[in-house]
């Protein structure tokens, strides 16, 4: 049943020609089908839900995204509450849908054959359905359907909620009122309902029930609370299918007239042009959060009309297009002015049981050019051509001309400040003071021409004149010019809320004076680069302005210009000067060419409530629910948000402001509603996005949508980690440092060790005894044969002279360390004689093995040291290979008495090999030889 | 779709329920279903006489279905071919049916003239609408005579009129019913 949401397509129109109420259109496209929507629901949000035959689809005025795709299995009816759609479809199963997707409450196979026509949702989750045929069925959450018992035959067209978790129900025999398991409350032909057969049904926020029928139109009920009030007796706009209502306005889904909208207030009622819509039935109607009921007619298009624009053409025999002055008095009446008299209607305007209507005795040729009334209710009708009337509460009117004292009878504008009555007119201005009954002139320069006066709080009376610009009107009576802007002609004149004085005139612009001089804005914009303009102060402190050419709003606050012409499409409307009025609740009457407009405060006129919506998420690819917050680890950081801003004036001029704190330095601003963000490093960041319309630079303070998302950091990077990690390191360098601390040592002993066997290889050599000897030898030598002592000198130095050159090496090959014995045997035997011997067997492969440098030497020096040498004992040593190893022999004679040596050169032999090849130097003794085995190392020379 | 659920039920409801008074169930013998299509350049007429239908009184419940492929008249042989292959696609969608109720609770069996509103599900070319449709029944002894007359949007049943000819057929066609019911023979 879930199904991924496909963003689609929407195109926009807006209405091609004006009309009253405007109405716009939004088309729903799900690719190259044309869905036909049946129902409609909005959310909290603002967004348009649409069922049709293709499924669930939700639009935000630009773009449309599918939440279910039901395909042929039509949605029947819709409801949206509790944060959730509800929706009914013709397989019998009742879902429930988020943005997520839909799940199945119900799926029965009894709601397949039952023709399901309404569904409200009430707290708790449960569902009312409305059937035609089996009456109306209670679905509680987790349980299975019950059936309602009693009211009428069980044809049920609609269904709206009560206060108080009552349903009323819309059937062919009445409406029905639902409490618990069973009727409550009927309402017929017989207890006063103006028609049996009942089609939809609304409830407003005061409770009260809204039916529409098949033949007599709109009725209104208080359930228990009397009898039902019909609402336009003479309605002729056929069958009511459905029905929204929001303050004074009723609008009704016809089948043959499209959308009628009916004004509690007044006894017309307004209708949509027919040629706009299709003839075909409204198949439903929602009344939108903003006012603004939404409708369609099982097409592609859903349409929405603006609530708060509405022109009445005419009341009954009274032409409206011809209103020429407008006017509220004290009690919030309206009085108006058309060629026809001078009418007033009381504050419940229109109603037609309490219309009041007086006609004055004024020529029918000389207009009403404006109306005033004041605090004791006197009204006063200015005419052109026929002075001022003055009407009294009672009904008494008095006429004043020139021979009462009134400077002139074309008057163009009349206003009332406390005691005194002022007049603009073709010549000059004039004021009447009620207490003394005179009329007084206050002349103008120039042509005298004052089309509109203003007096003020402080005694002063602002004119606007023709071609003299504006004048003011001190207290003593003298008149001034406001500024020194040389000629201009000036129109209107208004009083904002605020106390601020504003004049606007073709060709000026809209002027506010200020107590050191006048300021203009706008003179080069529509409407007032072209004709008459009429203004009128709006909320807010805005000032509107109506010209043939356009309608503009200023707001002072900021500065700005809104051009409202497209808003309200009133091109080339014609509003007469003086045909303006305001009441308290802010509602602006003008009397203009196409009838009486009426514009109700709007909040959607100035686009400032546009605001995004946060639609969608996934994080590390896996869709989340819309929350505030998250957290998420660093392996699934991709970032996906999806935003929206539910906007039907002009959703093409949506723009998005986002920015993620913590990544982007700026807000970003784009018309994409979606953004990625791929691997985002650990940290804590803010995402927020505003939605932005028209010019829009400045983002709405508040209009922010936003969550966070905190990016945790990977394990090594957090404080157990981190620790966890400075010991491993701390570890292995021990380790390292503990190795090559024990290898260097080992290095170390070795070189002292090398340096000791050098040491006592060299003392050894230097043997005071071996020296001593070889003196001795060589003295010898000189006298009996001094030719071979040369040969021993000779000797002796080549022998030192090696070993000097062999002491710093590791190792030598066997070949020097053989030539070295011979050098050391012949200066030993040389004082010894033929009793010591070497036999050397070496085979030539050997002599490149290495040797410790001086280890035979040694041997043989310790041989000599060890054993006594005689000629009964000759010593002879014998040095050959065995294998890998070189066995050096010699016959043993132990001498007596002790040793001379301090037994360190065969253990420093050891180490040094033990250092050098994993083999042993190995020792064996007997009692006929003594016999060490040195291993043979294997080496490249250089 | 359960048309054909309740049209043999109330065939066959008289026969399993013999033993019971007699139902006032009516059946169509006499009908003329005439079609005006009124346009600016051509005005359209036929007329159908093949409409079959009940009417139960007790229930107030009726069926009608009207074979497309009866209607006679037209300007010409090739229009009246245009209307049922191409206009009505009379092969897929052989009749147009209207089946429903009547929602006025007055009582029918005596004789007088009665206007009531009969409201149900109307199909035509496949296209459901429902439809309230005010009518006069008139009572006598011979029977039950039903006339009314009915709008019908083209647009409302997706019946699509090519451009070339939308000036000689009207969007929005009149339809005059006119039927007569009689009780139905008693079968055993």
């Amino acid at each position: 049943m879930r199904c991924a949401a496909a963003a689609l397509l929407l195109t926009t129109a807006t209405a091609a020609t004006a009309q009253y109420p405007l109405t716009a259109a939004i088309e729903v496209r799900t690719g190259p089908h044309h869905p036909a929507i049946t129902c409609l629901a909005q959310d909290e949000h603002g967004f348009i839900w649409t069922g049709s035959d293709r499924g669930l689809h939700r639009t935000d005025g630009e773009m449309a995204e599918t939440i279910l795709r039901t395909e042929g299995d039509a949605v029947l009816a819709l409801h949206h509450a509790y944060g959730a759609a509800w929706a009914a479809l013709a397989s019998g199963v009742l879902v429930r849908c988020d943005a997520l997707g839909c799940d199945t409450v119900l799926a029965d196979t009894l709601l397949r054959t039952a023709q399901v026509r309404a569904l409200v949702v009430g707290a708790q989750g449960t569902i009312w359905l409305g059937t035609y045929g089996q009456g109306v069925w209670r679905v509680e959450p987790g349980a299975g359907p019950v059936v309602l018992t009693g009211g009428a035959d069980g044809h049920v067209n609609g269904l709206a909620m009560l206060p108080q978790g009552r349903v009323v129900a819309a059937t062919d025999q009445g409406l029905v009122v639902y409490e618990g398991d069973r009727a409550v409350m009927a309402l017929g032909e017989n207890e006063g309902a103006p028609d049996n057969l009942v089609l939809s049904v609304t409830v407003d926020e005061q409770g009260r029930v809204w039916a529409g029928t098949d033949q007599r139109g709109v009725f209104c009920w208080q359930p228990g609370g009397g009898a039902p009030m019909r609402m336009h007796p003479a309605w002729d706009a056929g069958a009511v299918l459905h029905l929204a209502v929001e303050r004074d306005l009723v609008w009704a889904g016809t089948r043959e007239r499209g959308v009628v909208v009916l004004d509690t207030t007044l006894t017309g009622m307004g209708l949509l042009n027919a040629a706009q819509v299709r003839h075909t039935a409204v198949r439903d109607m929602i009344m939108g959060s903003d006012g603004r009921p939404w409708w369609c007619d099982g097409t592609a298009t859903l349409r929405h009309a603006d609530p708060d624009v509405l022109v009445v053409p005419g009341h009954e025999d009274l032409d409206l297009r011809q209103v020429s002055a407008l006017c509220t008095d004290e009690r919030q009446q309206l009085w108006l002015a058309t060629p026809q008299g001078v009418f007033r209607y009381p504050p419940t305007f229109f109603r037609k049981e309490d219309a009041f209507r007086r006609m004055l005795q004024v020529p029918t040729h000389t207009p009403v050019t404006a109306l005033a009334a004041d605090a004791r209710g006197t009204v006063w009708v200015a005419t052109f051509g026929n002075g001022v009337h003055a009407v009294e509460a009672d009904g008494r009117s008095v006429h004043y001309g020139t021979a009462n004292g009134l400077c002139n009878e074309n008057v163009l504008a009349v206003r009332v400040a406390g005691d005194h009555v002022w007049c603009a007119t073709l010549d000059g201005l004039c004021t009447y003071e009620q207490q003394t009954r005179r009329w007084r002139a206050v002349p103008v320069p120039g042509p005298g021409f004052v089309y509109d006066v203003l007096p003020l709080d402080d005694g002063r009376v602002i004119a606007a004149t023709d071609g003299n610009g504006l004048l003011v009107v001190h207290p003593d009576g003298t008149v001034a010019p406001v500024d020194s802007l040389g000629p201009r002609t000036f129109y209107t004149l208004l009083r904002t809320q605020d106390g601020d004085v504003w004049a606007a005139g073709p060709g000026t612009g809209l002027c506010h004076l200020r107590p050191d001089g006048v300021d203009c804005t706008g003179q080069e914009r529509t409407p007032f680069n072209d004709g008459a303009v009429v203004a009128i102060a709006e909320e807010q402190g805005r000032v509107l302005v109506f010209g043939s050419t356009g309608t503009v709003a200023h707001d002072p606050a900021t500065r700005q210009w809104t051009d409202l012409t497209n808003t309200l499409q009133l091109h080339g409307m014609q509003a007469s000067l003086n045909a303006v009025a305001k009441l308290p609740d802010g509602t602006i009457w003008i009397g203009c060419d196409r009838g009486l407009l009426r514009l109700r405060p709007s909040a959607t006129r100035y686009r400032a409530t546009v605001r995004a919506v946060i639609t969608g998420l996934a994080i590390g690819g896996r869709p989340v629910p819309v929350a505030g917050g998250f957290t998420t680890t660093h392996d699934r950081s991709d970032l996906t948000v999806r935003f929206s801003a539910p906007h039907y004036n002009a959703p093409d001029e949506v723009r998005f402001a986002y920015q993620l704190m913590g990544h982007d330095a700026a807000p970003l601003i784009t018309r994409d509603r979606e953004v990625n963000y791929a691997g985002l490093p650990p940290g804590r960041y803010t995402f927020q996005v505003h939605a932005l319309t028209g010019d829009g630079t400045v983002p709405p303070p508040d209009g922010a949508a936003m969550f966070t998302l905190e990016v945790g950091a990977p394990w090594w990077e957090r404080p157990g980690g981190i620790v966890l990690m400075a010991l491993l390191v701390v570890t292995v360098v021990a380790v390292v440092v503990r190795v090559r601390e024990r290898r260097l040592r080992q290095r170390e002993r070795l070189e002292q060790e090398k340096v000791r066997f050098q040491l006592e290889a060299l003392r050894s050599q230097v043997d005071p005894h071996f020296l001593f000897n070889s003196f001795n030898t060589l003295t010898a030598l000189i006298e009996t044969a001094p030719d071979r002592a040369v040969e021993h000198v000779d000797r002796l130095s080549t022998f030192f002279r090696s070993i000097l050159q062999v002491r710093d090496k590791d190792l030598i090959p066997l070949r020097e360390e053989l030539e070295l014995l011979d050098g050391y045997f012949a200066l030993e035997q040389a004082r010894f004689g033929d009793v010591i011997a070497l036999n050397v067997h070496v085979p030539p492969t050997a002599l490149d093995r290495g040797i410790v440098p001086l280890t035979l030497q040694m041997l043989v020096e310790n041989a000599l040291k060890h054993n006594a040498v005689s000629a009964h004992t000759p010593l002879v040593v014998h040095i050959h290979v065995e294998g890998e190893e070189l066995v050096v022999s010699n016959t043993r004679a132990p001498r007596m008495g002790p040793p001379r040596s301090t037994a360190f050169g065969l253990d420093s032999i050891r180490r040094r090999y033990a250092a050098l090849d994993p083999r042993p130097v190995q020792v064996v003794q007997d009692d006929g030889a003594f016999t060490v085995r040195i291993p043979l190392i294997m080496q490249q020379w250089p | 779709m359960w048309l054909f659920i309740l049209l043999p039920w109330l065939f066959t409801g008289p026969l399993l329920e013999q033993d019971e008074p007699a139902r006032p169930l009516y059946r169509v013998v006499r009908s003329s279903v005439t079609f005006t299509s009124t346009a600016p350049l051509e005005t359209i007429t036929a007329t159908n006489r093949a409409a079959n239908g009940l009417l139960d009184l007790n229930e107030r419940t009726f069926a009608l279905r009207v074979p497309i492929v009866d209607f006679h008249g037209f300007n010409a042989p090739l229009q009246r071919e245009h209307f049922n292959e191409n206009y009505m696609a009379g092969r897929i969608w052989p009749n147009a049916q209207f089946k429903g109720r009547i929602i006025e609770a007055a009582d029918l069996t005596g004789p007088g003239t009665y206007p009531v509103r009969a409201k149900g599900m109307l199909t035509i070319h496949g296209v459901e609408r429902e439809r309230i449709i005010p009518c006069r029944l008139v009572v006598d002894a011979g029977g039950i005579r039903v006339t009314t007359t009915m709008d019908v949007a083209l647009a409302d049943h997706d019946i699509r009129i090519p451009r070339v000819v939308e000036q000689k057929i009207a969007s929005v066609v009149q339809v005059d019913v006119d039927l007569l019911f009689e009780p139905q023979a008693m079968t055993r």
